[in-house]
This record gives C-alpha cells, sequence and structure tokens, in this order.
C-alpha cells in the first residue's frame, strides 16, 4: 500500500481509528470505518476506490470540513476533531488549498477574482492582491484570460484557475478531489503533470482522489478504499 | 476581532462590494423581483402615507379657520340652554330663571328692550342702538392673564362678541297692556298704527390686535386692505367680506357705530366653519363704546404642544368656574362630508392595505433570499472551504439582501411619488360640510324663549360645504420612510438567508447539487 514512504519526512497526518457514520444508530451509514493511515509532509498521494467507498469523506476530515465520529486526526500534532471552527477555518485558509472535481468556481467572477476570493479573507492590500493573483494565473498558464468569467473558459482552464485559487495563500497541502473527473484525458494528463510539479518542485502535499486507474498509477503512494475500509491494493499490471 | 483585522478588513470592501454587485446582476431577475417587490409594499405605503398627509392638509384647510392659526382652545361662559336637538339648533332652546336673570344683568339689568315711549312723542323720528349679549356671559379681562399663567398655555387673548342692534323710524301710538302670559316675561307693548320701525343688527368683535395669531380674526384671514393695526387709531374696523358686499361698503369707507365713525381698513373672508361677524374693531374700544370696560366674553388659548390641549383644558375648566373650552378637536369632529369618509378609509383600509403589502413584500424578500441561499448551497460551501469565517459569508449575504432592499426602496419611493402625483393629476375633489353647533345658533333674547330674531352676541359659524382639491404631498420624510422600510424587509430576508447560510456545513455544502 505504502509505495514511497520516506520515514525522513516528518508526519504531517496521522490518522488512529477514525470513523464517521451519517445518521442514527439504527440506520448509520458509515462512510469510514476505522482508519488508520499516516500521510507525511511532501508526499503525493492518490485515493482510489468505487463510489461510495468514503474517499471523499476521507479528504473532507483531511481538509478540517468536517469532524469524525470517533477516532483522532491529528495534523502536525493537532487533533482536528477537536479543533474550534475557527482553527479549521484558519486552517483552510492559510494552510490547505483544495481542489474539486467541479471546479467550484464563482460564476460571478472574473478567473482573476475567482483567485483574488481566496486572497480577500487574509487582508492583503489590493495592490498586492492583484500582484499575487496575475502570477497564479501565470503560474498555471492562464494569465491572458485574467478577466474571463468562468463561463467563457474550457473545463481545463476552468480548473486551472481552480489550482491557483488552491495555491493562493501558498498552503503546504492540496486536497483534490477527483480534479481530472470533469476533463478529457489529455487535459487531465497536464493537470496531474502540473500537480505533480507543484508537489516536486514547491515540496507541496499532494492528496488525490482519482478513479482513473492510471494516474494511481503514477502516483508515488496510492491508498485504496472500499467500504469505508482501507484495503491492499492490487499492482497494477504491467 | 482585533484591530489591525479591522484594517485588514477594510482594504478588501472594494473586493467584497464588487462580488456583492456582480451577484446582484447575475441573478438579475431574482434581484429585480425582490426590490420591486419591496418597492410594490413600500411604494403603497408611501401612497397611502401621502394620501393622509393630503387629507391632513385638507381638513387642516378647512379646520385652520375655524380654530385660527394658532388658537388650540376657545374659553366662553355659555348660558345653559335647556330643550334638546333642533329646538336648540333652531333656537327653541329653554333658559331658567336664574339663566335670565344672568343675561339680563349682562345686558344693563332690563334686558334687550327699546322703550319706544323714552324716544319721543308718537309720529316723531327716532333712531337708537344698543349692543347686546345673547348668548355668552361676560367675565373679567383679567382672566386673561390667570389663564395665560397656567402651566401648558403658551398664550391667551380675549374678545368680546356682542351684537349690534339699530333701530330707526316713527315713534307710533302706543298703548299699555298687561302682562301676557306665556310670551317669555315682562309686559308688552301693543302699537297701534303702521308699523313704521326698522330695525338692523350685526355682530362686532372686539379683538386684541396685539396677539393677531390666536385672534377670532387673523392677518391671514383679510382679503382686501390690512388688519388693524395699533398705530391706526381707535377707530380701525374690519368688516367680513359678505357683509361689506351685502352693505355696499369697501376698504376705506366707513362704518357708524354707537354714533362713532369707524373707518374700515380691510374686508375678512368668512372661511366654511370659521365663526365670522361682521365687524371687527379693537377689543377696549367695542368695551367703551359697549359700556363693558374691562369685560370680555371669549377668549383664545394656545397650548404650548398639541399634547398638552386636553390637560390644558382641564386646568381652565378647574380654575375659571362655569368655563366652556372648545378644542380643535371638538371642531374638526364637526367636519363631514366625503373628505371625512375618505379619511376615515384612508385611515382603516388604506393602512390595513399597506400593512398587508408590506408583511406580503418583506415575506416575499425573505422567500426568495432563502430559495436564492438554497440555490447557492454549493457556492457558499466553497467560500467556506477555502478559508472564508462564518461571519463573512454571512455579512455577504446580508448586505446582498440590504442592497436589494435599497433598490427596493428607490423603487417603492417611485412608485409612491408616481401614486402620489396621479392622485394629483387626477383631482379628485372632496366636499367637506360644517353643521353650526347648537351653539352657535342664536338663542331667544331675555325677552322670552325666541324672543328676538337675531343671534344675540354670538359670532356665526359659517356653515356649509367646501370642495377642496385632493393632493398626496410627498416629502423627504416619506422618502426616507419608503427606504427604511425596504431597508428593514432587506435586513429581515438577509437575517433570515444569513442564518441559513450560517446553518450550512462546508462538507454537506459541497456535497449538494446545484
Amino acid at each position: 500500500m505504502d509505495q514511497s514512504l520516506d520515514h525522513a519526512d516528518p508526519v504531517l497526518y496521522e490518522l488512529t481509528g477514525v470513523t464517521r457514520h451519517y445518521g442514527e444508530n439504527g440506520t448509520a451509514v458509515r462512510a469510514l470505518d476505522g482508519i488508520d493511515l499516516t500521510i507525511r509532509r511532501g508526499e503525493f498521494v492518490a485515493v482510489v476506490g468505487p463510489s461510495g467507498s468514503g474517499k471523499s469523506t476521507l479528504l473532507q476530515l483531511l481538509g478540517g470540513l468536517d469532524r469524525p465520529t470517533g477516532g483522532t486526526i491529528l495534523f502536525e500534532g493537532s487533533d482536528l476533531g477537536r479543533a474550534r471552527d475557527g482553527q479549521l477555518t484558519k486552517l483552510r485558509l492559510h494552510t490547505i488549498g483544495f481542489i474539486f472535481q467541479q471546479f467550484n468556481l464563482i460564476p460571478t467572477l472574473t478567473a482573476q477574482q475567482n483567485v483574488e476570493v481566496a486572497l480577500a479573507p487574509t487582508g492583503l492590500k489590493a495592490a498586492e492582491r492583484e500582484r499575487r493573483c496575475r502570477e497564479l494565473l501565470e503560474s498555471v498558464g492562464l494569465q491572458a484570460r485574467a478577466g474571463h468569467l468562468p463561463s467563457q473558459l474550457s473545463g481545463g482552464e476552468q480548473q486551472r484557475v481552480a489550482i491557483a485559487r488552491a495555491l493562493a495563500n501558498d498552503p503546504p497541502v492540496l486536497l483534490a478531489d477527483e480534479p481530472t473527473g470533469n476533463l478529457d484525458s489529455a487535459t487531465g494528463d497536464e493537470l496531474i503533470a502540473l500537480l505533480a510539479t507543484l508537489n516536486r518542485e514547491r515540496g507541496i502535499t499532494i492528496i488525490l482522489i482519482t478513479h482513473d486507474r492510471a494516474i494511481a498509477d503514477a502516483s508515488p503512494r496510492t491508498i485504496g478504499m472500499r467500504d469505508g475500509k482501507l484495503e491492499t491494493l492490487e499492482a497494477a499490471p504491467a | 476581532m482585533s484591530s489591525g483585522a479591522h484594517r485588514a478588513e477594510r482594504k478588501v470592501v472594494v473586493f467584497y462590494v464588487k462580488y456583492l454587485f456582480s451577484e446582484l446582476r447575475r441573478r438579475k431577475g431574482r434581484t429585480l423581483l425582490t426590490a420591486m417587490g419591496l418597492g410594490v409594499g413600500v411604494g403603497l405605503v408611501v401612497a397611502v402615507s401621502a394620501l393622509s398627509n393630503g387629507l391632513d392638509d385638507a381638513q387642516s384647510k378647512v379646520l385652520d379657520p375655524l380654530t385660527g392659526v394658532g388658537t388650540d382652545m376657545t374659553v366662553s361662559r355659555p348660558l345653559t340652554v335647556s330643550g334638546t336637538g333642533s329646538q336648540q339648533q333652531f333656537g327653541g332652546g329653554q333658559l331658567s330663571q336664574s339663566e335670565r336673570e344672568k343675561l339680563r344683568k349682562e345686558n344693563g339689568g332690563g334686558g334687550v328692550r327699546f322703550g319706544l315711549r323714552d324716544l319721543g312723542k308718537p309720529g316723531e323720528k327716532f333712531s337708537s342702538e344698543q349692543f347686546v349679549s345673547g348668548q355668552q356671559l361676560s367675565f373679567a379681562s383679567s382672566e386673561v392673564a390667570k389663564i395665560a399663567k397656567l402651566d401648558g398655555v403658551y398664550q391667551a387673548a380675549g374678545s368680546l362678541t356682542l351684537t349690534a342692534i339699530k333701530i330707526s323710524g316713527t315713534v307710533p301710538e302706543q298703548t299699555e297692556t298687561a302682562p301676557q302670559r306665556g310670551a317669555g316675561g315682562g309686559g308688552g307693548l301693543q302699537t297701534n298704527g303702521p308699523r313704521s320701525i326698522d330695525s338692523t343688527s350685526s355682530t362686532v368683535t372686539g379683538i386684541d390686535a396685539s396677539k393677531p395669531a390666536i385672534a377670532p380674526v387673523t392677518p391671514s384671514q383679510v382679503r382686501k386692505g390690512r388688519f388693524l393695526s395699533a398705530s391706526g387709531g381707535a377707530y380701525q374696523a374690519l368688516l367680513n367680506l359678505s357683509y361689506a358686499r351685502q352693505k355696499g361698503l369697501a376698504v376705506g369707507d366707513s362704518l357708524t357705530l354707537k354714533g362713532k365713525k369707524f373707518t374700515i381698513v380691510g374686508l375678512t373672508s368668512a372661511p366654511l366653519g370659521g365663526t365670522a361677524s361682521d365687524v371687527y374693531v379693537h377689543l377696549a374700544t367695542l368695551q367703551t363704546l359697549a359700556a363693558r370696560k374691562g369685560r370680555i366674553n371669549g377668549m383664545q388659548v394656545r397650548a404650548t404642544t398639541g399634547d398638552q390641549v386636553a390637560a390644558v383644558t382641564k386646568r381652565i375648566k378647574a380654575s375659571f368656574s362655569g368655563a366652556s373650552v372648545t378644542t380643535s378637536k371638538d371642531l374638526a369632529d364637526r367636519i363631514g362630508g366625503s373628505l371625512k369618509d375618505a379619511k376615515n378609509l384612508s385611515s382603516k383600509l388604506g393602512t390595513a392595505l399597506a400593512v398587508v403589502a408590506l408583511i406580503a413584500a418583506f415575506l416575499i424578500a425573505t422567500l426568495l433570499t432563502l430559495s436564492g441561499i438554497a440555490k447557492r448551497t454549493r457556492e457558499l460551501g466553497t467560500l467556506k472551504a477555502i478559508g472564508w469565517k462564518q461571519r463573512l459569508v454571512v455579512r455577504q449575504v446580508t448586505f446582498e439582501s440590504l442592497t436589494q432592499g435599497l433598490l427596493g426602496g428607490v423603487f417603492g419611493a417611485a412608485i409612491g411619488i408616481a401614486a402620489a402625483a396621479a392622485i394629483g393629476a387626477v383631482g379628485i375633489e372632496l366636499k367637506a360640510t360644517v353643521d353650526a353647533p347648537a351653539a352657535a345658533a342664536g338663542v331667544g333674547g331675555p325677552g322670552g324663549p325666541s324672543g328676538g330674531p337675531f343671534g344675540l352676541g354670538r359670532s356665526a359659524v359659517t356653515s356649509g360645504s367646501q370642495l377642496i382639491k385632493l393632493h398626496a404631498p410627498v416629502d423627504l420624510t416619506l422618502i426616507a420612510l419608503a427606504i427604511g422600510l425596504a431597508l428593514l424587509g432587506g435586513l429581515l430576508a438577509g437575517a433570515v438567508g444569513g442564518a441559513r447560510a450560517a446553518r450550512l456545513r462546508p462538507a454537506e455544502a459541497l456535497r449538494s447539487v446545484e
């Protein structure tokens, strides 16, 4: 399961017996059912598994968007399950970047403003925000599309804007929920290459959910999930 | 939040505002629907309020002359008239013996009598003039100073209203007869031969011209000429327009009262419902001519504020035995006709309609905002996911609603102004009718229960009807009310929407499908 774990890197996430149940006791859905997992800083981790296996729930717990029903999730030693809402908000603003399958861009805002959305709560000056937005859009190759609305951009371009937004506050962790799910394979490959570059060159920890076996196989580490539990993955055919 | 964080937030206000407007622009239909909903509700409130103001103005136009420009209360000492209903109105009321006695004293002890024998021998020409009071008892002028000192009284002024009766003709042959039963007291004179006696009467009011604002006739009622002046001498007179017309008199002409020549300095209108005398002169002059020095029979009082009227009325009654106090409200109650109907309709149906419309508008705004939040679940969840504080998300939603409210206020003000202009343009005319109160009708003189053809010593109330064109004035207060109410609607919708947004858990919000 752990294909490339560099034990020299510090532990970023440490999950112990994590459960996440929805609904009442009698009819509870066990989205996560006792997860033990360690992720180190700088890793590139692909999470694979069928629909309903608990991948997205795991990602949401890692991103502080949700709280576990049981167990502990330590992020750099702090228990996310016990953190206050304000602390989780701060964590999401400064430390974790999110990329969604549906891009989740704000349709009324231009590409640049969509990146600015993530910078606004930090209180940066307008000129500084503008400079930072330009840099980020340039880094994803979209400087020429800064003034376009999401509806005027292709799927790949929209996802690049979403990546620029996720990187806005220079987070050490990127969580991506099927980022290539709405892209054609060529665009998806480009996107994965971009994420790999960010991981390699900037040391950003990347945890991505994918259905794409090729992406999973290309990832340094792949985690399999089924019925809310981690599972040992079979090696891909050569 | 620290001051540093506040400073940081101020720097990004422009961004939040841009986001707000782009969101409202994107959802143009919903934005306009919400704003129009609020606008219609608020516009209706403005229109109804403007209409109500217009009706108030119309009523004031009728009422002002009744009350005098600044008079809140009129004090008098009327005789008590027994008898009821139409009898009173037509002077058929009964005076008790003691009241008749009072009135006799009031008019010099002997009542209003013209002893023809004293005027000359039969066949000789004669002319005689007397000032009499038919209904109001007089009281000392010093009461004015006492009333003026009462708490809540701003100003008080006295007046004296009398009837000048002039008879002239040839002294007839007379034989004395025994007193007649049921004739109302006193013996009678039986005249023989042709009736050759002319009698004329006119009401004369002496006013305190040093307090013109609360006098029975005010400078604003002067239609030609000028008001009585302090420097113009004792013998100046103001004439009621209709009286002047009837007598063929004009400004600059002269008028004789009790042998004194008065210069007519102005003509005054007799407004609907106003107590109009035929002639107005200086109070002191009339007191001298009528041998009533230091006496008045009416007092006009102005309270410091409108709220004080009821309390001051009580104080006056308590400190001044036998006083009758008539307030503006009493006078307003006498107004009838379509003006009163419209005012009732406006205050009842109009207000109910406005309240229902406003509640409906608030409900529409709130439901549309909630529906908008439901449609934006994923967007708001995304904002929370990328680090927006709950407070920021709620603020954004609330400000969007407030902006819609502001837009609704502008629509509402425009709708209200347009509706008010339409009311003015249609030119609806309302009829105000004022009936003469029982007390204003002539009460029989001292010679009998209806003994006399005159309304003695009392100004005549101008009864009848008046057409008033209805306007619906919209002022800044109403526009502020429109915007304020719409903002309140926006705030309410924003608060409900914001609460819904606050409850959104980011994980659940991101799971939602738009």
